[in-house]
Formats: C-alpha cells, structure tokens, sequence
C-alpha cells in the first residue's frame, strides 16, 4: 500500500470522504489515511455522531399540521379547479416569486461523485460511491435476498428500477465465490447463496445452524452457472438480483490459480500501523491474526457487529447510521490487518468501483482509478486464488481492452 | 393518510413521475400526494435554516407553490424529494437574507402544535439524562452558528442534499460547498466545545 499519506488530509477531505463524495484515487488516500490514524477517526465518528443527534431530533408539529398545510397549498394552486399544471397558479391573484428557484439539470466536476438521489452517501461510504444507481441496487438486492434467506431480518423495497446496461459486470462482482469452505459450527449446515457477500453468508449460514431451520434452499454444492440459473426463478427479486451472475460463478468456477501467494509487503507495513480498534478487543480467539483460508474469520466479524449491535445481515437503510459508520470503520480495521482473511465482500466493492469507474468516462481519472481499483482487489483477494484470479482476469481484460501492457 | 381527504383517490403506489403526469394532466389534487411525501423533510429543513415555525411553515407553502409552478422544468424519471428540497432551501435562503424576524428559537419554547417544549422532546424514552444533555447541547450549538453555517449544515444534514445539489442550491461550485461545509463543521464543533483547529496537526 503505497499510498499511505504522511500527513493528515484536510477536514475538508475528511469530511467529504465521510459523505462518500470523493471519487477515485482521492478517495482512496483519504480511507487509507484514515483507517490508520486515530485522530482523524475521531474526527470524523464524532461530526458522525453529531449529525446523527442532529438529524434524530423529534419532530416539532404534527401530522395535523401538514394535512392543513396540504390543504392550504391545494387551494393556492387552484387543485379544485382541476386545471393544468401551472393554470391554477397562475390565477392566483398573490404574486409568489417566479419559479427561479427551481434547480436545472445538475452539474457535476469530474472528481466528484456523480449524482445519484436517493443513495446513501455517508451512511455507508464505499457502498455510496459504488452507488449511482446500479451498483447501489445490486448491494441493496443482494441484502434483500440475505434477508428472504434468512426469514428475519427487515425486507427492503426493491429499487424501482434497476439499470440494465452497466450491470453485468456489478452482479457479477457480487457474485458468490464456490471456493470458500466454512467450518466450525456451521459446517454441517452449509447453504449456498449464489449471490452475496461471503461474510454475510457465513453469518446466515452460522445463524441458521443455530436456529435449526430448514435448509429447504439448501441443495448439493453449487454447479454454479446451471445451478444459479435454476434458482434464479424461485423469487421475483432473486430474479432481479442474481442476473448475469453465471459469467462470475462459471468464471470462479474454472478455480484458476494464477495469483501468487506472496504476502504484499505494503499491507504488512500497514498492518504493524494499525492500532487495535477498541470493539476488536473483546472478539473471540478463533481468528488468530494472520488467519488463512478455511479459518473462520467471520467470528471476529460478526462479533464487531454485534457490538456495535447490527445484526449478521443488514439492510444498510434500516439501521442507526451510527452504529453502521464505527462498525464499518473497526470492520476495516480486520480487512487491513489480514484478520477478516479475504473479506469478498470488500474485493466486490473495488471490483464493482472499477466497473462503475469503466462505465463512465467522464471520469478524467477512469483509467487509471479502474487499474487501481483491481489492484486493490486483488491484494485484497490475495489470500483467495479464486477470487483473486477473477480480479487478475479482469484486469488484464481491461489493460487490453484500453491498449496498456499487462 | 391524515393529510389525504376522503374524496381524493389513494395515490400512494404511484412513482413520483407517475404523479407528476397525473398533475400535468390535470388532475392537480394528485400533488397532495407528492406533499405528503415531502412535507416532513421540507418542514424540517426549512425550521432548521429558518428557525422559528411561523417561517418554516410560510417557506415551505410558497416553495410547494414555486414547485407546482415548475413542474413543467421537472425531470419526471428522477425523484422529487431532492429536487424540491432545493426549492425549499432556496426560498429558507431567501427569507433569511431578507432580514425577517431572526429572534433565535427558545429551546423552552412550546411547541407549535401545543406540545412539549424541544427540550423535553428530544428525550426519547429510556435515554439517559447525559444522552439528553448531550443533544440539547447539540440543539443549542447548532442555534448559535451563523445563518450562513447552519444553513449549510442544515442542507446536508437535514435536506440530505449531495453536494452538487448544495452546490446547485447556494449557486456556488462544488469546491466552495466542500470549504464552506467544513467551515460549518468546524464551528459546530467549536461551539461544542470540541475544538478542531481549522487543519488537524500536521506530522
């Protein structure tokens, strides 16, 4: 990791990483910088923390306050006149300001964001940047799923539309691994998820063997591309979400193994700089530091949720923001230490950034941010050949498709 | 829906562009739907920036006219939350800078509806008293920032704006909302108490 600043960035930075409004290889100076030093942290949990309160104060009127503001608003615009929109109003002996304050289309600089309404910007960062449109209905389809699988947990409204074009290569990087293999409790009660992030699935998985419930879903290993498809029909949004996952699956399912396994000597340097979070200090002993595959590394993750009191799965729209921004942000803290092993859920996320970095090519740094986005993913990924090799194909994919040397 | 009469049709399952439509096409009862999807977030905004209820309330009814007016402007494939919570920063904007009664809210005021005063809502149920303290603390801190800081903060934090929208909005580029946002935060923290110097230490 080279890109690991010597000095703090600016508050501005700051805050605008923590609004998910930095793009590119910016963004990823700040995260870095920020993981790792403590004091911006605080910085920016407690301007979180703040807003939070800020944004949670209770209402000060009531509902009857805005039936009779409906009302007084139907009759300015002249609603029982049934007449065109902008007639009635003009009837309207009371001049009201001319409609200048009505926004245009947006602009928007080649280092920001693109905008996208609706999207959750600094509740959930690199979900947010992933997020116009596309990719942030994937993740949300893909919580959603979790949440049909494991029967419990808050059922989120499937996005309204859902993008076809860009899509493919989104789906596909949060297409499920068919390498992993949990063990511990779980292991006798393995459900296999075609789409969604191994952790969470681990997390299902583990909570389910807990529970007892039937594994009616839960057939042979997957044969990934055929198995996928089959499956597809059973639910209208596992329809929506598991399109174009067979690329992926058929693509880790050939297992190819050409990622060396050498330990990245940046992420070793920026392992010994990480300090411990303070939520990490409990978690249980079964994911020793360093942990390989086939550990169960997915305790220790579970357990910071848990502390930060979410749930193994969740919809990223239904829980306390807070408690969502320090879980995440001690989450990192596993991913940097190589103590969450490969975190697949995170090597999606660059994979899908490169995508949406590929899709757009106003993004003056595109090129270079898409190289770098599968750079980052296949350090992630580097304890998991698998994973890892899809990231090294698609890079050299791109590398070709855009005329750079491998 | 409170806000709904009984002789309106129901309207909830219909996208905002479908509304929109509707309302072009002359069936403008149609926007009491759009208002009962926005006029919370509206309200809120508009009593952060403006701060006092008698405002909030003018500013959000002319900025639901303004809308109406403009709708013919409105991209009806895109959410009009964001769209229209511009209007109404604007016309808070507006109202602030026109010099209207500006008296600061009294945290002890009633409430509008005749309720409890803010400072025993802001108790949730079960919240401890340093819970408390701590968000009246906030409450206060947030009242005595400039018109200019808490306006902004209010747009991101209440409005829920991206910073092209703010950007839109105060008609200033991105790079300027991205100062003056943190200019904001700056002073919110210092009125807290949690000083930050304008850049943390360099190493």
């Amino acid at each position: 990791m080279k890109h690991v600043p010597m000095q703090h960035p600016s508050n501005e930075d700051l805050f605008a990483y923590r609004d998910g409004e930095l793009a590119g290889e910016k963004r990823f100076l700040i995260e870095a910088h920020v993981v790792s030093c403590a004091t911006c942290r605080e910085l920016v949990d407690g301007m979180s923390g703040i807003e939070a309160d800020l944004k949670s104060r209770p209402d000060q009127v009531g509902e009857e306050y805005y039936a009779r503001m409906t009302e007084s608003v139907l009759g300015k615009i002249g609603a029982k006149s049934a007449a065109g929109a902008g007639a009635g109003a003009k009837s309207q002996a009371r001049a009201i300001p001319a409609a200048e304050d009505a926004p245009r289309v947006e602009r928007r600089r080649p280092d920001m964001e693109p905008e996208a309404e609706g999207r959750r910007r600094h509740l959930f960062p690199w979900f947010g940047v992933v997020g116009a449109g596309a990719a942030a209905a994937a993740v949300m389809v893909v919580v959603v799923m979790l949440a049909q699988r494991q029967g419990e947990w808050i059922r989120a409204p499937r996005p309204a539309s859902a993008p076809e074009e860009p899509f493919e290569d989104r789906a596909d990087s949060l297409a499920e691994p068919p390498e992993f293999a949990p063990e511990g409790p779980a292991a006798g009660a393995k459900q296999k998820l075609e789409v969604g992030a191994l952790d969470n699935k681990r997390a299902v998985e583990r909570e389910e063997a807990a529970s007892g419930l039937a594994k009616e879903n839960a057939p042979a290993p997957p044969v990934l591309g055929e198995d996928a498809r089959a499956r597809r029909s059973a639910t209208a949004s596992e329809k929506d979400a598991a399109v174009e996952t067979r690329s992926a699956n058929e693509e880790l399912a050939r297992g190819e193994r050409q990622q060396s396994q050498k330990v990245d000597e940046n992420l070793v340097a920026q392992k010994k700089m990480s300090a411990t979070p303070q939520a990490m200090q409990a978690p249980s002993a079964t994911a020793a530091a360093g942990d390989i595959a086939g550990g169960a590394p997915t305790d220790e993750y579970a357990a910071v949720l848990r502390a930060h009191g979410l749930p193994p799965v969740y919809d990223p729209a239904r829980v306390s923001r807070d408690a969502l921004l320090k879980a995440e942000n001690d989450l990192r803290y596993l991913y940097m230490a190589g103590r969450a092993q490969t975190d697949s859920a995170r090597v999606r996320l660059y994979l899908a950034e490169a995508a949406r970095a590929k899709a757009d090519p106003a993004d003056s740094a595109a090129v270079e941010g898409v190289i770098h986005h599968y750079w980052r993913a296949i350090r992630l990924a580097r304890k998991d050949p698998a994973v890892s090799a899809m990231a090294w194909r698609r890079l050299e994919e791109y590398q070709r498709e855009t005329g750079r040397a491998p | 829906m409170a806000s709904e009469r009984p002789d309106r049709p129901d309207r909830t399952t219909l996208s905002d562009g479908e509304l929109v439509r509707l309302i072009r096409g002359g069936e403008v009862d149609a926007f009491a739907e759009l208002m009962r999807r926005t006029q919370r977030a509206a309200y809120r905004l508009a009593r952060r920036i403006t701060r006092r209820h008698e405002d909030a309330d003018d500013v959000v009814q002319d900025a639901y006219v303004k809308a109406f007016r403009a709708l013919d402007r409105f991209e009806s494939d895109r959410p009009f939350g964001p769209w229209f919570l511009t209007i109404v920063s604007r016309t808070a904007l507006t109202r602030i800078r026109d010099g209207a009664r500006r008296a600061a809210e009294s945290l002890d005021a009633p409430g509008y509806d005749g309720g409890a005063p803010l400072s025993e809502r802001v108790a949730d149920p079960g919240q401890d008293a340093e819970a408390l303290e701590r968000r009246l603390r906030i409450e206060q801190a947030m009242a005595s920032l400039s018109d200019d800081h808490r306006a902004i903060l209010a747009l991101r934090v209440e409005g829920d704006l991206s910073y092209a929208q703010i950007a839109e909005t105060l008609n200033v580029p991105v790079g300027t909302v991205m100062s003056r946002l943190a200019r904001a935060r700056e002073a919110l923290l210092a009125a807290l108490g949690e000083v930050r110097t304008m850049e943390p230490p360099r190493s």
